[in-house]
């Protein structure tokens, strides 16, 4: 397959430097700077993290106040939803996509480098609030009416949080659009869906999810922008508006939203998984149409938020939100099985995916627990509910992205990241993650709400939070580990090689950087494993 | 391009069922019109592939073809490089936070205002394309 290179008369705006990464329109760098991105806000919402815990440490502290300690955990969650976690999905997938199905680019490069860069915008106008009179945006990531439309002051903080929000929204939208068109029209011959590497289809489910979820938090955010600064009444009761739409509207794209920051996760881990344990993927087609049972099923359960408020008819979203738990079971068996007399190496990025295998298993599992209204109605609002979903967030998509970033830095910059150094930040981030995250189930089942910036000075939940605290202080110290890997191997660099893993996709068939346009030649695409193909067709000439 | 079609067409007819049982079980009229309104979004989304891929014709469909069949085929024109993704973003992002900061001040004029600039800065600046 060929594709028009240049134009006749085209000339680089800028060959080297930093101004040519500004006019970048070629996919892989978008990724990169998608990524580069993101851990620079992964840095500034770690930091709140920090700062809440510190807070936390012992009953009574003063290091922040009641209203900061809101814009905290307020910044905290925003920042790993919006600009963290699902974005690293995306940033990985348009490195990725292209390159999985032997495409040149994306199917629309330029709108691609239009959502990179509204993401960008929109983050840093999130962030912008802090520095407003009034502090940023204080009304928790989901920012519940009747809460969020009082205006304290100028309300110029929760403003700029609701217009920042509207910015990544309208991105992750164009982003979604790219995605599907890609999939859809640009694979190689012989690349059919059935063909297509799990990361590819998991972001079709994820971008089918994106398409759904996210014009109704587009809506809802124009709602309530109107609501606070035009006049409006959407989520006013007194004036005839309704304060539990805002729950719904929110909550229809809200829980989509975490399997938009799951799914391309879950993509990741597949291909980790085979590759380590030398063995093709273990139930292909019940891997896909269990991203698709889940994506659907995520449409529909969006009410298990609301239980405790007594409007939504409990029954139905409980027995909804058991059910998504079968695909995600379904996933788990797969894994296990490609695993199955396998022979596993135990290299960083399989390191991490087993982390993120027991790590997730207590995320989903506990899900499945508040899935019942009885338990909901004691866990909602409470440290067990925070445990959960960090479970699930933090220990399943944060250590997936780190597998993804060891297993797919040698192909994006063609030398190796060190595995001394990443085992280290491995152990250290699982022990750290646990003691963060476990005692948090706890204190939870002790009655120990979230959301607060300080707590009654019972012994056992000092202890409880205390151990939290070092739990976070030991992550802190993983992810310095983990920077510090990223330097001494940029110095002295190891080459990687085209295919350091023995992977089995596309990508692991061209260089490493992959050259512009990706692929000097295509290889046949005769299975979902090409490059395994074509390493045996080539051993088998040789023979 | 069958499967593309049958994935949305599947999670329509899906959305429409869930609809339904929902509607029934809760009378609710908001769920009730989200699952509507979501299964409408994919049913647009189906209808739009399936036009499409009559005029398609995938080589990528095809199981038993080759990267060599292709070999020719003008797949696309990819922009290698531009500025205008970067300065339309900027615009729109200040054209959405203009409605923050300048409540008074229609945010239309501050975005017609910025891409004016654009295009001055395009005059001033070589473009290849």
């Amino acid at each position: 397959m060929s594709a028009a290179a240049e134009l006749p008369e085209a000339q680089a705006l800028v060959d080297h430097g930093i101004l040519s990464w500004l006019a970048a329109t070629d996919h892989k760098r978008i990724g990169i700077l998608y990524i580069s991105t993101v851990f620079a806000y992964f840095v500034i919402a770690g930091a709140l993290a920090l700062t809440i815990r510190l807070q936390l440490l012992h009953a009574g502290m003063t290091l922040v106040g009641p209203q900061a300690f809101d814009q905290v955990f307020t910044l905290h969650g925003t920042a790993m939803v919006f600009l963290v976690i699902a974005p690293f999905g995306f940033g990985l997938a348009n490195y990725l996509i292209p390159l999985q199905i032997g495409a040149p680019d994306m199917a629309l490069p330029r709108l691609n480098a239009f959502s990179f860069w509204l993401f960008l915008f929109g983050g840093l106008t999130v962030f912008l609030g802090a520095a407003t009179n009034g502090g940023a945006g204080d009304a928790g990531w989901t920012a519940y009416a009747p809460l969020s439309t009082i205006r304290v002051g100028d309300g110029l903080g929760q403003d700029l949080w609701i217009v920042g929000l509207l910015m990544i929204s309208i991105s992750t939208i164009m982003t979604a659009v790219n995605f599907t068109t890609t999939v859809l029209v640009y694979r190689a011959p012989g690349m059919t869906m059935w063909r297509m590497p799990i990361f590819t289809w998991e972001m079709v489910a994820t971008s089918l999810l994106v398409l759904v979820a996210f014009p109704p938090l587009t809506a809802v955010l124009a709602m309530l922008l109107i609501d606070r600064r035009l006049g409006g009444h959407f989520f006013d009761p007194a004036m005839g508006g309704s304060a539990i739409l805002y729950q719904h509207l929110w909550w229809f794209f809200g829980h989509p939203e975490v399997y938009v920051m799951i799914l391309p996760f879950f993509g990741i881990i597949t291909e980790v998984v085979a590759t380590f344990s030398r063995k093709p993927v273990f139930g292909y087609t019940g891997l896909v149409l269990a991203a698709f049972a889940i994506a659907g099923l995520s449409m529909t359960v969006w009410a298990h938020h609301m239980f405790t408020t007594g409007a939504v008819v409990d029954p139905f979203f409980s027995g909804m939100s058991f059910l998504i738990a079968v695909p995600t079971g379904v996933k788990f068996f797969n894994w296990i099985g490609t695993m199955w007399r396998g022979r596993i190496r135990l290299a960083t990025p399989m390191l991490f995916a087993l982390g993120f295998l027991f790590n997730f298993l207590l995320g989903g599992v506990t899900g499945v627990m508040v899935a019942s209204p009885p338990i909901d109605f004691q866990a909602r609002d409470s440290y067990f509910l925070v445990a959960h979903f960090h479970y699930a967030l933090g220990g399943g998509s944060l250590f997936a992205t780190f597998a993804a970033i060891y297993f797919w830095f040698p192909k994006m910059f063609g030398y190796r990241l060190r595995e001394r150094l990443g085992a280290w930040h491995f152990w250290l981030l699982l022990v750290g993650f646990n003691l963060t995250f476990f005692p948090q189930f706890l204190l939870g089942m002790m009655g120990m709400m979230r959301r607060v910036y300080t707590y009654p000075a019972i012994p056992a939940w000092s202890q409880l939070n205390a151990l939290s605290s070092l739990g976070a202080a030991i992550q802190f110290v993983a992810v310095a580990i983990f920077v510090a890997n990223l330097i001494v191997s940029t110095r002295k660099r190891i080459p990687a090689g085209d295919d350091p893993w023995g992977g089995y996709t596309l990508e692991w068939t061209t260089s490493s950087p992959p050259p512009e346009l990706n692929f000097e030649r295509l290889p046949p695409i005769r299975s979902e494993r090409p490059a395994y193909d074509l390493r045996h067709a080539a051993a088998e000439a040789r023979s | 391009m069958k499967t593309g079609v049958g994935l949305f067409a599947s999670s329509m007819l899906f959305a429409v069922v869930t609809a339904i049982v929902y509607g029934f079980a809760t009378r609710d009229v908001v769920g009730v019109m989200l699952l509507g309104m979501t299964s409408l979004a994919l049913f647009v989304i189906a209808l739009y592939i399936r036009v499409a891929e009559g005029e398609s014709g995938l080589r990528a469909d095809d199981p038993a073809s080759s990267p060599a069949d292709g070999a020719g085929d003008v797949v696309g024109t990819f922009a290698l490089e531009s500025y205008w993704p970067a300065a339309a973003a900027l615009c729109v992002g200040l054209g959405i936070a203009g409605i923050t900061f300048l409540p008074g001040l229609s945010s239309a004029m501050l975005l017609v205002a910025l891409v004016a600039g654009a295009l001055v800065v395009r005059l001033l600046v070589r473009e290849s394309t």
